[in-house]
């Protein structure tokens, strides 16, 4: 009797908390003016009905930004907000594929390819109210130059100078095809002058722009809250300054599942990178819209090019036949990804449409019996623990790679452990990474493939290709050029570089259905200032 | 021994326990593979990089020459500066133990007011149908894991019924004990938990107790027996546990923070590990081991209140 009471009790009080579980009853599926609810391929529909001015956002990232300097930051919510705090001389087109006027609303190009000259926006002004001149940017991209991780963007540049009270000239050492879209990183935005002499050698805690919003307050670790800038020079729909929001508060909420919880509460408007695994379940529910736009995101799995058996090229090219691509999608994406040819992402510019990374089990088995291993092989395949999108990859390649001979023990590691070990090499083969552009312009993709670091993987490309890929970054006929990278890419494909693409993923976007008018870039920055929230 | 003399003592016996481990942190954190710059950097980084963030942080410096600007700036009361986010570590612990002490306390606050009533009439009325419900509530929370828990209070408070925010800490103290409630209570549930379960147990056997018996037999009036001879004897044993889970609660509340999205001591202490964030991983272990000494020490002068037959 007492162990049945003491069941009753234990049943009682599971009951007390489980109560509140069951799933809201399903709501027909709302459609948000700002998108749609769509695959991969998805794209932004035209905004319906008027802009709405005032309201703050409130966004959920699982990590708010970590540094507001653009020359040290590297995670990706830094860039994303900075984003909308700071701009360059140009920006990156809402594509991602091109750049488009930013602090600079003109500029010309010499014959030689040798000499810019930027025309600064007229009337522009920075957040503090003070005008933007040619000694802002002077001072500007000379910091970028002398520091920081990006230092790289401008090492061609020989000079900088002013020629007019409007006009800035940058003189290069050598050409450089991407330049323009170099100077649309974050890295390069254009401070106040002052501001850079008085950070020096420190770094940007408080960052005064151009972009259409302002910081008003970083709480580290807990919340960023922007303000509009009153002088931004974008103009909305209703023919006044953008933005339309009064502000935004970016909060950190590490656990998907509260990020859910807090938007269906109506205490928070939205936030990104939900797991595909709770998509079908948002999708019906009223309470929030989820959005996917096209990214240019690729997930991969690596292998070390330099110890045996994957030094092999034939058995890299055994496992990439033997990867149906397809089945990835559909089970670990839940069908919303699409299924990679490249290395390079479907929505970036110069991607190659006909290159080919096909399906063919008895290619794969042929390809097997003559490599150094016609008896297969065993090895390790590693992940960062936690990670349930390389969890998932992992044990699908396993079961495809199995099959042709290679038998694989999944091991999940500590993510900077992990890091570190394929950063010196350590390894044999990872699951679970992705690649997103942070540049509209394929050159630092191939850089990173071909010439330096080669991803880490070892990879050790013929001379001629290597040239090919410091050729095509000095190619100023865009035309040319993207032809010299579709070789690359076919090149990377036949070799199997160490890097074995899976598929391209879409941004998974969930916020309330007031949220109007939302778009995220191919580069995963979203537009807040031409979001507003419907009354 | 003198009350003052003994936590004078206790102090004292702390100082090698923190040299001991802030050696001891530091040399651990840097045994744990993985490179902060490789970290910040990720995988695509160049050799060239690696070395301009490595000397950006200070990290090209030999291990020893790091650790005399670590104890260095112990000495004067500096515990560093973030990699991550380049800011004091000292400002960081400002900013973010007062939430976690909050939500501490607050936590033990609940759990006392569970456990007084729940574990004394369950004791009272042993065997009845309350004292098994109690006990099978108590199985059912200590076998659910904590994050479950938290869980599904959000759903049901949160976002059900309204009653509570859905994570955040709010904006003012006076928010707090609003906006900390749903943690708090998870926290508590766990804890009060084990403490009924204890209390109960200590309160029976001490009912039995051969003081007790005569105290009853004395004619006492029931409620001066239970309070001075039975709940006093009983709580020893509670209040052990008790300081031990205020220890364990200022470092091992991580879970919660990150379910309810607070910016506490915990989720960054995690966040500092993974990103092998040497200074702020140094600086909270220090921190949380001068708080720890402090619960226990707390814990064994109460002792000497509850029974004066323990001796300091």
């Amino acid at each position: 009797m007492r162990t049945y009471l003491q069941l009753l009790g234990a049943l009682l009080a599971l009951a007390v908390v489980v109560s509140g579980c069951t799933p809201a009853p399903a709501a027909p599926a709302a459609t948000s003016p700002g998108g749609t609810q769509a695959g991969a391929g998805a794209t932004a529909a035209p905004a319906v009905g008027q802009p709405v001015r005032g309201g703050v956002l409130s966004w959920a990232y699982t990590t708010i930004p970590t540094k507001m300097d653009p020359v040290w930051s590297q995670a990706r919510t830094d860039g994303v907000v900075l984003s909308q705090i700071v701009q360059g001389l140009t920006l990156p087109t809402v594509d991602g594929t091109s750049v488009e006027p930013g602090v600079s609303d003109k500029w010309t190009v010499s014959d030689d390819g040798l000499t810019y000259t930027f025309h600064l926006r007229p009337g522009l002004k920075f957040h503090n109210g003070k005008p933007v001149t040619p000694e802002d940017v002077i001072a500007s991209l000379q910091r970028d130059r002398t520091m920081g991780t990006y230092k790289w963007t401008l090492e061609n540049v020989q000079a900088i100078d002013k020629v007019d009270d409007s006009n800035v000239k940058i003189t290069l050492s050598s050409k450089v095809a991407s330049f323009l879209a170099r100077l649309a990183v974050n890295a390069n935005a254009i401070f106040p002058a002052e501001e850079v002499q008085k950070v020096g050698s420190d770094e940007f805690t408080n960052p005064i722009g151009t972009g259409p919003f302002m910081v008003k307050e970083w709480v580290r670790g807990d919340h960023l809250t922007l303000d509009r800038n009153p002088n931004y020079w974008e103009m909305g729909q209703d023919g006044k300054s953008l933005p339309y929001l009064d502000g935004i508060e970016f909060r950190q909420v590490p656990e998907d599942s509260t990020k859910v919880l807090q938007i269906q509460a109506g205490s928070l408007n939205g936030s990104e990178g939900l797991p595909w695994s709770q998509l079908s379940a948002l999708q019906s529910d009223s309470r929030g819209n989820v959005l996917l736009f096209p990214q240019q995101q690729i997930y991969f799995m690596v292998v070390n090019t330099t110890r045996p058996p994957f030094d092999d090229v034939k058995v890299r090219q055994a496992m990439s036949f033997a990867l149906d691509r397809q089945v990835f999608v559909d089970r670990a994406t839940a069908g919303k990804a699409a299924v990679a040819n490249s290395f390079m992402p479907k929505s970036g510019a110069c991607w190659n449409q006909n290159a080919q990374l096909p399906y063919d089990l008895e290619k794969a088995k042929s390809l097997m019996a003559q490599s150094n291993y016609p008896q297969g092989f065993s090895s390790k395949l590693q992940l960062p623990s936690g990670a349930q999108i390389g969890r998932d990859n992992a044990i699908l390649a396993q079961d495809m790679w199995s099959k042709i001979g290679i038998n694989l023990t999944i091991e999940e590691v500590e993510g900077s452990t992990l890091s570190n070990s394929w950063y010196k090499g350590d390894f044999d083969a990872i699951s679970g990474y992705q690649w997103t552009n942070g540049m509209v312009d394929p050159e630092q993709l191939v850089i990173f493939f071909f010439v330096d670091p080669r991803m880490n993987t070892g990879y050790q490309p013929s001379q001629q290709t290597t040239d090919l890929a410091k050729s095509a970054s000095q190619e100023l006929d865009p035309a040319k050029r993207c032809q010299m990278y579709n070789q690359l890419q076919d090149t990377y494909n036949q070799d199997v570089g160490g890097t074995i693409t899976l598929y391209y993923t879409p941004s998974v976007n969930y916020l309330t259905p007031d949220v109007k008018n939302f778009i995220r870039t191919p580069l995963g920055v979203p537009l807040y200032k031409q979001v507003w929230i419907a009354k | 021994m003198d009350r003052g003399a003994y936590v004078v003592g206790r102090i004292v016996q702390m100082v090698p326990v923190l040299v001991v481990v802030s050696i001891l942190v530091f040399m651990m954190i840097r045994l744990i593979p993985g490179d902060p710059a490789v970290t910040l950097l990720g995988v695509e980084a160049t050799t060239d990089k690696v070395q301009v963030l490595r000397q950006h942080l200070g990290l090209d410096q030999p291990l020893p020459i790091q650790f005399l600007i670590f104890v260095g700036g112990l000495a004067h009361g500096d515990l560093g500066n973030s990699f991550i986010v380049r800011v004091p570590v000292i400002q960081l612990v400002q900013e973010r133990l007062p939430l976690t002490l909050f939500l501490v306390a607050y936590a033990m606050t609940l759990a006392v007011i569970l456990t007084f009533p729940l574990a004394l009439l369950a004791a009272l009325k042993r065997d009845s149908a309350f004292d098994q419900m109690v006990r099978g509530f108590t199985v059912a929370i200590m076998s659910t894991p904590g994050f479950w828990i938290g869980i599904l209070l959000l759903i049901v408070l949160g976002v059900k019924l309204g009653a509570f925010p859905v994570g955040g800490a709010g904006k003012s103290w006076g928010d707090r004990f609003y906006y900390l409630f749903l943690p708090a209570l998870t926290l508590a549930l766990g804890v009060s938990a084990v403490l009924i379960r204890n209390l109960r147990d200590a309160i029976l056997t001490t009912l039995n107790a051969e003081h007790v018996v005569f105290a009853r037999a004395k004619g006492l009036a029931r409620k001066l027996v239970l309070v001075k001879h039975v709940l006093r004897n009983a709580l020893i044993s509670t209040i052990t546990l008790f300081g031990l889970y205020v220890g364990f609660l200022v470092g091992g509340s991580v879970i919660i923070e990150s379910v309810f999205a607070l910016p506490g001591m915990g989720s960054m202490m995690v966040s500092a590990i993974l990103g092998r964030d040497y200074q702020v991983v140094q600086g909270f272990t220090l921190i949380y081991a001068v708080l720890v000494s402090v619960v226990y020490l707390l814990t064994d002068i109460t002792y000497s209140f509850v029974d004066p037959r323990i001796t300091l």
